[in-house]
């Protein structure tokens, strides 16, 4: 059953793919192609010139600041890697990457695997567009609405969460001031907000999948485990992994959660990354190290969705 | 389609358009002069207080009609972010309430105007004050800022819980305390603790995993200083947070004394008299409102608002009598500064010194929501808050008598106390004990020997 | 898709599957919702009695007193009889500057997207594929590396609060906007290009008037998306909307429910009343566009 499904289902290396094509079957078009260097320039102008001034100057900017010793309103003295030197024995360093780490674990492994379970049972069960519009509501909220909001219930004195535990005879659990359970109350917030959103980029996906496929799969007696396994996975991966992606990337700039709830405590124990920077920055003005520890995320999340990349192009074949 | 064509070349359009207007109007901003006035930015971070010198500005603004002073009111939090975004991007206000913990780095930076030769030139007679001067000095011997106001500690206490306690104001009003616990305070929060039972803290039976009213505040939350908590103990054993009286090189928490007395303070809530730390989200309105908490620490200029709680009788002691018979409470000032990049100095300078003076400190005095530093004018807070039937007369003896001492003037407050926090935490929720101290107080050394 | 649906259904007659299905959505939707609520209930209760009840389903003394008080209606005097310390927040203008600002932005930067997006998928000229992944790069800078600079760059412009300031960074370029649109671009057949250039209809009129109609779904998501976003934006204009209500749009001017004065405990039911008021447009956008966004969010192309 060789139906193609590559078509309707993004895939992030169809650019090779496109173009030999285009190119191969009509060589009348690369004719009509001549005068398109110049065109395209001026039409990728706007956001270019945005990408340069707003993207790539600032970052540049910041890392030449992580050499420096920059206090923000004096001058930036050069001081060449010592910022990172520095940066290998802050033990508070190494904690802000653990726990932006777990956070990410939490948070992403939550959103994605909540979320596929989600999609596949609202795809089993109902094609309703209500009930995905109604999941999607948390998503058109700010982390800052999100913040306070669960802040609020999940108060350890007047919170609504408090009380339902304690009515089912679990003790209070102090959500955001207890170090062991800090991070687990915020990758449950991210949760709430990132879920429906993220179920319905995986439904359209199912969506995508083609119903001849399963079909001959049930006529050869597969059961739904298996043809969830052998079926719905391979065939959904590209966009599962995109899904993945920018999830992870996502989640891993957290900031304005932290920020409106535990401002990096207690004990540090939610202090992420981009708070951390944030607080050497502005709290502390050392904004020539906070540019180093900047850099260093910049470097990870790099590797991080390289990897990923790799990962998911190695099981592009699967989608034939 | 042709709809949709239109569509973009509509939006096109209008975008283009829209971009335009803003950048016209971009060269209105904040600080374009109203009709040949000089407009003169005050910010601060007390909302009670901002209200009051509302009524200073209103006074100024008429007396002076070439000047328009506006107040502005910024919580705590965005207060600092949005000042140093201020300094970066060149508008910073040209005046603004300033606090000790800050004025140091701000220095540092350039960014303050020193004030002394408008001292001197418009004859500003620093002696009117009798607290703060000292505090808003840097170590280069230049005056950053004026000294406005000062405070106080008290302990804030529910009068209907010590009535049930069997207490009486008496005993409120002069307890007593030494490093191993021993003394009346440690004696009035068992008292003033109730569990969930009815029974007080010192009575046997006691349920200290069941407790309905703490008889002390949460003492974890207070910062370096220990402001609102422990600094009135430590001060009375002679104990003193920095090595020097300002501008220390080190915080001396690894003194035995010290230790000591933060471990038995800690016990308290390891033994159900005070909550858990982080157990209240809350403010010390909501605890003593709520009737949650019996007694808890605060600075004075929360005399007017936390005495007047609806549905509570609040009313305040000073702070504990030490060993030797004397009490020893924290004073802190808070000053005016005036930014350096101001384009109008004398203008702010004419606020500022206005905001120093008698006529606007009295006035704005009347709604006791500050302590003026100057004597005078504190006298009119004293009678406006004796009116109210708050007697703040036991607090100014202290003064008087010299059973206060002003808090250290340090460097890098802001390093000091994002380092500093975790490991607070960690002390109060039983992570760490007393080692935790020796750290910290290396920390700070090695902290404040920065340049 | 209706008649194999139905069909799908007869097939599978696992009932316990399905009742476990239905469970699992419902508590799903039990607890998306249910927040929402809380916050109505708390926004309409009166501030002071909270504490006496907070399990409460209801609204705790019923009041719309922390309205009256986000709307700018209630004066001081009232405020504080309700614990509350806010008087005279005037809501009009903030409303007014989260328009301009989310709304010009996000209409620049997807304007600028599509025809960016364009000149990736449907164009071809030399350096494509690498201008196109430099860019793609941008979207793993961490935002807090450009805060600062941006805002220094900005003030060198002399653009500090103004919408200027407050619009540009955003308004020219976002990598996720080009990536959302060329990946549509690329699942467009080529042949309704080709037919019209072959009839001589040139690049640009066939952008504008053939490829950009089709791309109608996935425009408006990201105008949606995007005005979300920017709706929702708040250190950006913290550090832009220096002082005054110029420029300051809503999430900021909100800000002032989260302080406590030292007096006052935490004005609970106006910042759910806040919260509330500062949603609100999103929820209007939903109520109108609810299904079009849920049915064009997808990384799949044509439909």
């Amino acid at each position: 059953m060789a139906v193609d499904v590559a078509p309707l289902v993004a895939a992030p290396e169809t650019r090779e793919t496109r173009e030999p094509r285009g190119k191969r079957a009509r060589p009348s078009l690369s004719a009509a192609h001549r005068g398109d260097a110049k065109m395209a320039w001026l039409l990728i102008s706007p956001a270019l010139l945005g990408f340069l001034v707003f993207a790539v100057y600032p970052t540049l900017r910041g890392i030449y600041l992580s050499f420096t010793d920059f206090r923000v309103l004096g001058d930036a003295n050069w001081i060449g890697g010592a910022n990172f030197v520095r940066m290998m024995s802050d033990e508070v360093f190494w904690n802000s990457l653990r726990v932006t780490i777990y956070y990410v674990l939490l948070s992403a492994g939550g959103v994605i695997l909540l979320s596929l379970v989600t999609a596949v049972i609202l795809h089993r069960l109902t094609t309703s567009t209500t009930i995905r519009s109604v999941i999607i509501i948390p998503f058109l909220v700010s982390n800052i609405v999100a913040g306070v909001i669960w802040t609020w219930m999940m108060d350890s004195q007047l919170g609504i969460a408090n009380e339902l535990l304690e009515a089912i005879g679990i003790p209070r659990i102090q959500f955001f001031t207890d170090p062991a359970w800090a991070i687990p109350a915020l990758a449950a917030i991210t949760v709430w907000k990132g879920l429906g959103y993220t179920t319905i980029l995986l439904f359209v996906g199912l969506q995508a999948i083609p119903v001849q496929v399963y079909e001959a799969g049930r006529l050869d007696g597969a059961s739904e485990l298996q043809m969830f396994r052998r079926i719905t996975i391979p065939l959904l991966r590209p966009v599962l992994a995109m899904v993945v992606i920018l999830t992870i990337i996502n989640c891993f700039q957290i900031f304005d959660l932290v920020q409106v709830t535990t401002k990096g405590g207690p004990e540090n124990s939610t202090n992420v990354l981009q708070n951390y920077i944030y607080s050497k920055a502005f709290g502390q003005f050392d904004f020539g190290y906070a540019s180093a520890i900047s850099l260093g995320l910049f470097l990870i999340m790099l590797v991080i969705t390289f990897v990923q990349m790799r990962l998911s192009r190695i099981n592009e074949s699967d989608t034939d | 389609m042709m709809t949709r064509s239109t569509f973009m070349k509509g939006a096109l359009i209008t975008a283009t358009a829209s971009l335009l207007v803003p950048l016209a109007a971009c060269s209105t901003d904040a600080g374009g002069e109203a009709g040949g006035k000089v407009p003169i930015q005050w910010w601060t971070w007390d909302q009670g207080q901002s209200l009051s010198y509302e009524k200073c500005a209103d006074a100024f603004n008429e007396a002076n009609p070439d000047i328009d002073v506006t107040v502005s009111y910024y919580n705590w939090n965005d207060y600092w972010t949005k000042l140093t975004a201020g300094f970066v991007a060149g508008d910073a206000p040209d005046t603004f309430m300033n606090h000790a913990n800050y004025f140091p780095e701000y220095v540092s930076q350039g960014q303050l105007l020193a004030l002394d030769d408008l001292i001197a030139s418009s004859d500003f007679d620093l002696d009117r004050f009798s607290v703060g001067v000292d505090t808003w000095t840097y170590t280069d011997g230049k005056h950053y800022g004026l000294p406005k106001d000062w405070a106080t500690e008290v302990w804030y206490y529910n009068e209907d819980a010590v009535a049930d306690a069997g207490l009486t104001v008496e005993d409120m009003q002069n307890m007593t305390w030494a490093p191993d616990g021993s003394g009346t305070f440690g004696e009035i929060v068992k008292k003033l603790t109730v569990d969930a039972n009815g029974v007080h803290g010192d009575q046997p039976g006691f349920d200290k995993d069941n407790v309905a009213v703490y008889g002390l505040m949460p003492m974890g939350l207070q910062g370096n200083n220990g402001q609102d908590s422990w600094s009135g103990f430590l001060s009375t054993t002679g104990w003193t947070l920095g090595d020097e009286k300002n501008w220390p090189t080190r915080f001396q928490y690894d003194d035995d004394v010290f230790k000591e007395s933060l471990d038995w303070i800690r016990s308290l809530s390891a033994d159900g008299f005070s909550p858990k730390n982080g157990a209240f989200t809350t403010e010390i309105a909501d605890w003593l409102g709520s009737g949650k908490i019996a007694m808890a620490g605060s600075h004075t200029a929360n005399l007017g608002a936390l005495t007047s709680i609806d549905g509570v009788n609040i009313s305040f002691a000073p702070t504990v009598i030490g060993e030797d018979g004397e009490r020893s409470s924290l004073t802190n000032s808070n000053g005016d500064s005036i930014w350096a990049g101001t384009k109008h100095p004398d203008e702010a300078w004419k606020w500022v010194s206005y905001l120093g003076s008698t006529d606007c400190q009295s006035l704005a005095g009347e709604d006791g929501t500050f302590f003026p530093s100057i004597p005078e004018s504190m006298k009119v807070t004293q009678e406006a808050m004796k009116a109210k039937d708050i007697d703040v007369a036991p607090l100014v003896e202290l003064v008087e008598s010299g059973q206060t001492f002003t808090t250290p003037v340090f460097q890098r407050g802001g390093e000091l106390d994002a380092t500093l926090k975790p490991m607070w935490e960690k002390y109060w929720n039983f992570s760490a004990d007393s080692e935790i101290f020796d750290q910290m107080a290396a920390e700070s050394e090695r902290i404040l020997a920065q340049q | 898709m209706t008649t194999t649906h139905i069909e799908r259904r007869r097939r599978r007659p696992f009932s316990i599957g399905r009742a476990a299905g239905w469970t699992y959505l419902s508590i799903v939707l039990i607890v998306t919702i249910f927040p929402f609520y809380w916050i109505l209930r708390t926004a309409l209760s009166n501030n002071k009695a909270l504490a006496a009840d907070p399990s409460s389903l209801l609204p705790v003394d019923f009041t719309v007193e922390a309205f009256r008080r986000v709307l700018g209606f209630a004066t001081l005097a009232e405020a504080q009889a309700q614990g509350g310390n806010v008087a005279g927040f005037d809501i009009g203008i903030y409303m007014r500057n989260s328009v301009i600002y989310a709304g010009i932005s996000t209409v620049l930067v997807v304007l600028f997207s599509a025809l960016a997006a364009y000149a990736f998928s449907r164009l071809e000229w030399r350096g494509r594929n690498l201008v196109f992944g430099m860019l793609m790069v941008a979207l793993m800078v961490p935002g807090i590396m450009t805060l600062l600079p941006n805002f220094v760059f900005i003030k060198q412009l002399g653009l500090v609060n103004t919408f200027a300031g407050l619009i540009l960074p955003g308004a020219l370029f976002s990598a996720f906007n080009i990536f959302f649109l060329r990946q549509f671009f690329l699942g467009i057949s080529r042949e309704v290009e080709e037919a019209a250039i072959i009839d001589g209809a040139g690049r640009l009129r066939v952008m504008f008037r053939i490829i950009m109609p089709m791309a109608q779904g996935p425009i408006v998501t990201l105008l949606i998306l995007g005005f979300i976003g920017a709706w929702n934006d708040y250190f950006w204009p913290l550090l832009v909307s220096t002082s005054g209500d110029e420029v300051r749009p809503l999430t900021l001017a909100l800000a002032v429910f989260r302080q406590s004065a030292p007096g006052t405990a935490t004005d609970w039911a106006g910042l759910m009343a806040a919260a509330l008021i500062a949603a609100l447009p999103m929820f209007l956008i939903f109520l109108i566009f609810g299904r079009r966004i849920v049915n064009s969010i997808g990384f799949s192309g044509v439909r």
